[in-house]
C-alpha cells in the first residue's frame, strides 16, 4: 500500500525515473546486483536529505549519478583493501575510472529512456515486446506464454515494433533501431 | 572528464530515433573518434543483441525495485506509515448486495448492430433467462481519498461523512459525490488531495471553485482544497470529464503528462491513460487552449485533439463526442471500433486481464449501459456472431 502525499508523491517521481537505472550503473561498475541495490538505497537517502537544494530535474539527476558513483569507488577500495588479492574485482584504479563511470552512465541512461517508450505501447504489443526483449523469449516461448499462435505473435511483434518506432521517430530514411530490432524475424 | 559525456546519451537516443540535426551528428561521430571506447559503446548500444541483454538486465533490476521503495518509504517517512495503520475506513459495499442490484432488467436499452462500413444498424433484445456472471461485475462508486497527512478514507455512495481540512476547508461525501466547500483558506500553505478511483469504479467530485469532475475507472486526481493562485491548476491520470466553473480572472489548467489544457469556463473530456497510445481531449462546450512540449491549438466543440507520444498534436474537426463522452452518463458507445479498443474499456471497467486468440477484423457499433455484469457485455457482442469469449475467472479470451 502506497501512501501518497505532496513529498511522497515527489519521492516516488524520483524514484520511479533513476532507482533501476542507478542500480544497472552501480551493478556494471562494481559487478554485484545486491550491492549495488544498497548503495543505491543511500543514494535515494542522500537526495532526500538534501532535497531542497535542487532547482531543475537534471540536478538532482546528476547529484543521484555522482553520489552513487562516488559509493561505488568506495566500495571497489574497500574491497581491494580488503581482498586484495581478489581478481573479482578489476583493476579499475587508474586514470579510465572516471571515464569508465561516465560511459556507464551514459549506457543506464540511453536503457532508462528505450524502457520507458517500450512500456508506453498499447498492452498487446507491450507484453509481446517485453516478453521478447525483456525476458529474451522467442517466438514460440512468447506464443505459449500467451496462449496464443506464433502467426499472432510475429503480426502483433512487427505491430509493437512499428509503433516503437513511431514513437521513437517520425518518417525518417534511415530506420537503424528497426532493423536490427526486425532481425530477429 | 565526464563533463565531455554530458548527454550523449541523448544523442545516442535521437539517433535511434533517427531525429539529429546535422550538428549533433558531428558532435556525436565526434564523440565516437575520440576514444575507442566511446565508440566501443555506441556500437554495442545500437547493435540489436547486446541492446536487448542490456534491457533485460534492466528489466531484471525493475524486479527488486518494490521492495527497494519500501523500505525506503519507511526511512523516509516514518510518521505516514504510523498514520496508515490508523487509516479510516468510511465504509465498505458488499459486493453481495451489489450483485442483487446489478440485473438483467437494463436489457430492454440495448441495442447493438454491426456494420461493413456502413451504418446499417440492427437491434439486438437478448432473452432474460441468462445467469448473469456475478465474478465479473460492473464498476460502480468507489473511490479512494488521501489526505495530505497521507490517511486514507475509503469512499463509496452509501456513506455521508464530512471532515475539516486543518485549513478550514470543509470536505462532504455524499450519495457518490465528494465536494469541498467554498471557505476561505486559513493557513498559508495550500493542501493538496488526492483521489484515486480503481479499477471497477467510478466517482464524482466538485472543487472549491464549484467545478465538476467525473472520474473514470483506473484514474486520479491531484488538486488542492481552496484555489487561491492566479490559476486554478490540477493533475489528472485515466479519464476526466470537466464541467469548469466559469472564473475569467483565474484560468482553469488541467495538467496532464506533460499536456496542458488551459480553459476559461467549459465542458470538456481527457482521456490519457498510459496503456492508450495518444492523450485525447474532446470539447463538448466553450473552448480550451492544449499545450504540449511541441506547440499549442485552440480547440472548438465539437473537435478532438490527441497528442500523441512524441508530443505532435492533431486536431480532428469531426470527432464522435458521443462515443467519447458516453461514459459520463453511463453508457459504453462504439461506432466502427475494432475490439481491441472495446477490450481497452473492458479491461477497467471489469477489472479483467483481456488475452487474444484470434484476430477480428470487424468493426462493431453498439451503445450498452456500464451497468450490465461482463458476461452479459459479451453475450450481446457474441450476438454479431463475429467474435466469441472465453471466460475463466478473470481470463478473458478473444476468439473467432
Amino acid at each position: 500500500m502506497h501512501i501518497l502525499n505532496e513529498h511522497t508523491i515527489r519521492f516516488n517521481e524520483v524514484f520511479d525515473q533513476y532507482f533501476s537505472p542507478l542500480c544497472y550503473f552501480a551493478e556494471r561498475i562494481i559487478k554485484s546486483r545486491e550491492d549495488a541495490k544498497d548503495i543505491v538505497v543511500e543514494s535515494f537517502q542522500k537526495y532526500w536529505l538534501r532535497k531542497e537544494d535542487f532547482g531543475a530535474p537534471a540536478q538532482v539527476k546528476s547529484f543521484l549519478y555522482l553520489v552513487t558513483r562516488n559509493a561505488c569507488f568506495d566500495f571497489l577500495k574497500k574491497m581491494k583493501m580488503t581482498n586484495s588479492k581478489s581478481t573479482d574485482f578489476p583493476d579499475l584504479f587508474n586514470s579510465d575510472m572516471e571515464e569508465t563511470a561516465a560511459r556507464l552512465e551514459v549506457e543506464a541512461e540511453l536503457l532508462r529512456k528505450i524502457y520507458k517508450v517500450a512500456t508506453q505501447l498499447p498492452p498487446k504489443c507491450k507484453d509481446i515486446f517485453q516478453l521478447t526483449y525483456f525476458e529474451g523469449l522467442n517466438t514460440a516461448q512468447v506464443a505459449e506464454r500467451l496462449n496464443t499462435t506464433t502467426t499472432n505473435v510475429t503480426s502483433q511483434k512487427s505491430r509493437a515494433l512499428k509503433i516503437l518506432r513511431i514513437a521513437l521517430a517520425a518518417d525518417k530514411k534511415s530506420i537503424p533501431l528497426l532493423i536490427l530490432l526486425a532481425m530477429d524475424f | 572528464m565526464p563533463e565531455a559525456f554530458h548527454d550523449y546519451d541523448h544523442l545516442i537516443f535521437l539517433y535511434l530515433k533517427q531525429e539529429l540535426t546535422d550538428e549533433q551528428e558531428r558532435a556525436l561521430n565526434a564523440w565516437r573518434a575520440a576514444s575507442e571506447k566511446n565508440n566501443e559503446l555506441f556500437e554495442a548500444l545500437t547493435n540489436e543483441n547486446s541492446l536487448r541483454k542490456k534491457l533485460q538486465s534492466l528489466h531484471e533490476i525493475e524486479g527488486i525495485k518494490e521492495s527497494s521503495r519500501a523500505l525506503l518509504l519507511k526511512r523516509l517517512f516514518p510518521e505516514a506509515q504510523s498514520e496508515q495503520v490508523k487509516r479510516k475506513r468510511i465504509s465498505r459495499r458488499s459486493l453481495a448486495t451489489a450483485a442483487a442490484v446489478v440485473s438483467i432488467f437494463l436489457f430492454a436499452g440495448i441495442w447493438i448492430a454491426s456494420l461493413n462500413r456502413q451504418n446499417k444498424e440492427t437491434p439486438i433484445v437478448l432473452s432474460e433467462g441468462q445467469q448473469p456472471n456475478t465474478d465479473l461485475l460492473p464498476g460502480a462508486k468507489k473511490a479512494v481519498l488521501i489526505l495530505a497527512d497521507g490517511r486514507e478514507m475509503i469512499l463509496d455512495e452509501n456513506e455521508h461523512e464530512r471532515l475539516v481540512e486543518k485549513d478550514g476547508s470543509e470536505v462532504i461525501n455524499a450519495n457518490g459525490i465528494l465536494s469541498y466547500g467554498t471557505s476561505p483558506r486559513k493557513s498559508k500553505e495550500a493542501i493538496y488531495h488526492l483521489l484515486q478511483v480503481p479499477k471497477k469504479g467510478e466517482y464524482d467530485l466538485t472543487l472549491s471553485d464549484g467545478t465538476r469532475v467525473k472520474l473514470n475507472s483506473e484514474s486520479s486526481i491531484y488538486y488542492p482544497t481552496v484555489f487561491d493562485g492566479k490559476e486554478r491548476r490540477i493533475n489528472i491520470t485515466g479519464e476526466a470529464y470537466f464541467e469548469v466553473a466559469k472564473d475569467a480572472g483565474k484560468p482553469f489548467i488541467v495538467s496532464v503528462n506533460g499536456v496542458e489544457v488551459k480553459v476559461l469556463g467549459t465542458h470538456f473530456n481527457v482521456n490519457a491513460f498510459a496503456n492508450e497510445e495518444k492523450i485525447k481531449i474532446s470539447l463538448a462546450e466553450g473552448s480550451v487552449q492544449v499545450t504540449t512540449g511541441s506547440g499549442n491549438a485552440v480547440i472548438k466543440p465539437g473537435e478532438q485533439a490527441s497528442v500523441a507520444a512524441n508530443g505532435k498534436l492533431e486536431i480532428n474537426p469531426n470527432a464522435d463526442l458521443d462515443a467519447a463522452l458516453a461514459w459520463t452518463s453511463g453508457y459504453f458507445i462504439f461506432r466502427d471500433a475494432d475490439i481491441v479498443a472495446i477490450m481497452q474499456q473492458v479491461q477497467r471497467w471489469y477489472d479483467v486481464d483481456v488475452h487474444y486468440q484470434d484476430a477480428i477484423m470487424q468493426r462493431f457499433v453498439a451503445r450498452i449501459p456500464r451497468s450490465v455484469t461482463a458476461a452479459d457485455f459479451f453475450r450481446i457482442l457474441e450476438a454479431t456472431g463475429w467474435v466469441h469469449f472465453k471466460i475463466e475467472g478473470r481470463q478473458i479470451t478473444v476468439l473467432k
